[in-house]
């Protein structure tokens, strides 16, 4: 006999106390999510594992998990952000190397398109530049308010801090960058 | 694009090619496992860089079933209850390996693990931590090996010599065809190196098979200190449950067997070791099987120092000098489209 379907990423949690191989549904639906969100910070490589990482410590905690306090996919990125914490010299080393490496060619396309690729590999050295400046926790809010669907409710629940400081965190990270960007366009 | 924009063009990356089904099988591997403890610490495996006496020896010694096991002249003689408890235990694997299902079948045998330990290249020691995974489709057919360094810190000089490779200097992981049907031998590379699916699900047959390969190719080794320690080599192999239960049988006998508790494997997993003493090198050491007993399956082996020799001066007793951590294993038809292991260049300079 098998168990009825469910669609509620927490009743999936919940079941998997019970029946843990239910936690796999929860890997096939956010594990794409989770490790786009890594390889932003971390790149490709240690992105897999870290991802996976994401997973396997979930799934041991998911007792811990509290429906109530926010969605289950606020709570994985959580477990993502943190674990991405204990690679700080990766990821620092990443925008190192960004802030350094001369982009590429853009590819030939619609004007606009190729126009606003210019715009971004034009700002590439200062946007990572001005990455590397912003305090861990300022990037933590930043990259999960860029690199995945989540509000600010969400990324609140996710880094354990009131919604407020999401967004005095967000604004001062975007200002910071917007400031570098400024400084490029004025050529 | 606003600067929310500019950066996802600037760090996005393509998705993953083969870091979904791994970490898919890693995942699987542990929802069926027994139920985790409510953890307290951290749960991140702990790449602490252990030393080995130089990995090919330790291997060595290990699959070539030279391991010396000491019969009682140990400075630590192993007490009757500790022997009884840990056969309990290890019948207790035997039970939970039986009840296991048979997994689906696939073209490949795979095996993913995870190894530390040092090395020698150029005259350097290096303490190292690799991932590696195999993919066996059995004799006569294809294999493949992947490998990735996790990282890989200078630790000294050395008088030992040992060239450089290409396998233990790729960051990234890469890809190499094997010798086909490696992975369902016994003794790989022997002239009769036997087969693990030939292995009789019965304790005593498992026993009397294991003899007559060891025996074959020479080794006079007691089948069950065999296959403790060579235990991934038979129990996360292409077998059934019932082997693999008769395997843990087997080991419950094996002589010189102590429980050593319940302890964190080197990914920080929960498990009950068990050990055998050695000797080597003017060095005494303990070489551990991990299980994880409930739901028996190997989770790692490691070596432990009892007491330090010439080789490890600068190790104390009860360090780790090198591990190997079972990451997952079974079926599959895939093998990840990395790209091939660069040839071993001679080394640049001296």
């Amino acid at each position: 006999m098998s168990a009825p379907p469910i669609v509620d990423d927490a009743e999936l949690v919940a079941a998997s106390r019970d029946d843990p191989e239910r936690f796999t549904s929860v890997y096939d639906r956010h594990f794409a999510a989770i490790r786009r969100y890594v390889a932003a910070r971390l790149g490709p490589e240690p992105a897999d594992d870290v991802a996976a990482e994401t997973f396997l410590t979930a799934f041991r905690r998911r007792a811990d998990y509290d429906p109530v306090r926010g969605e289950v996919r606020a709570w994985l990125f959580g477990i993502a952000t943190r674990l991405v914490g204990e690679h700080r010299r990766v990821e620092e080393r990443r925008y190192r190397t960004l802030a350094r490496v001369a982009p590429g060619r853009p590819e030939e396309g619609p004007e606009e398109r190729v126009a606003d690729a210019v715009d971004a590999q034009l700002a590439q050295p200062r946007l990572a530049a001005a990455l590397r400046t912003l305090s861990r926790k300022e990037r933590d809010a930043l990259l999960l308010a860029a690199f995945t669907d989540l509000t600010r409710d969400d990324i609140a629940v996710a880094l354990g801090i009131p919604v407020g400081t999401v967004g005095s965190r967000l604004n001062r990270a975007r200002g910071r960058l917007r400031a570098a960007l400024s400084t490029t366009k004025g050529k | 694009m606003d600067e929310l924009g500019m950066i996802v063009a600037m760090l996005d990356e393509e998705p993953s090619a083969h870091g979904e089904q791994d970490g898919r099988r890693r995942l699987t591997f542990a929802t069926t496992g027994s139920p985790a403890p409510r953890l307290r610490a951290s749960t991140r495996p702990r790449f602490a860089l252990f030393g080995g006496f130089g990995l090919a020896g330790a291997a060595a010694a290990v699959t070539a079933g030279a391991v010396l096991l000491s019969s009682g002249t140990t400075p630590r003689a192993p007490d009757h209850d500790d022997a009884s408890s840990a056969s309990r235990l290890m019948l207790a694997a035997a039970h939970s390996a039986e009840r296991e299902s048979v997994q689906p079948h696939g073209r490949y045998w795979e095996i993913q693990t995870q190894v530390g330990g040092r090395m020698v290249e150029d005259g350097k020691s290096y303490n190292f931590v690799q991932r590696k995974g195999k993919y066996d489709a059995g004799p006569g057919k294809d294999a493949w090996g992947t490998q990735k360094m996790v990282s890989k810190k200078y630790f000294g000089p050395t008088s030992d010599q040992g060239s450089r490779t290409a396998m233990m200097n790729s960051f990234t992981w890469t890809k190499e065809s094997w010798t086909p049907g490696e992975m369902y031998e016994i003794l790989p590379g022997s002239r009769y190196p036997g087969d693990v699916r030939k292995i009789p699900g019965t304790p005593a047959g498992a026993k009397t098979y294991l003899d007559g390969v060891l025996k074959k190719s020479g080794f006079p080794t007691e089948p069950g200190q065999w296959a403790f320690t060579n235990a991934p080599a038979v129990l996360a192999a292409p077998v059934g449950p019932q082997v693999r239960a008769a395997v843990y049988r087997l080991l419950a006998t094996a002589p010189g067997l102590r429980l050593v508790g319940k302890v964190k494997d080197p990914l920080g997993r929960s498990g009950t070791a068990f050990s055998l003493r050695g000797k080597g090198g003017g060095m005494v050491y303990d070489y551990q099987l991990i299980i994880d007993t409930k739901a028996g399956r190997v989770l790692a082996d490691r070596t432990v120092l009892v007491k330090t020799g010439p080789a490890w001066a600068d190790k104390k007793a009860g360090d780790v000098i090198n591990y190997s951590a079972v990451l997952s294993y079974g079926w599959t038809d895939k093998v990840p489209a990395y790209p091939p292991l660069p040839n071993d260049a001679p080394s640049p300079k001296k």
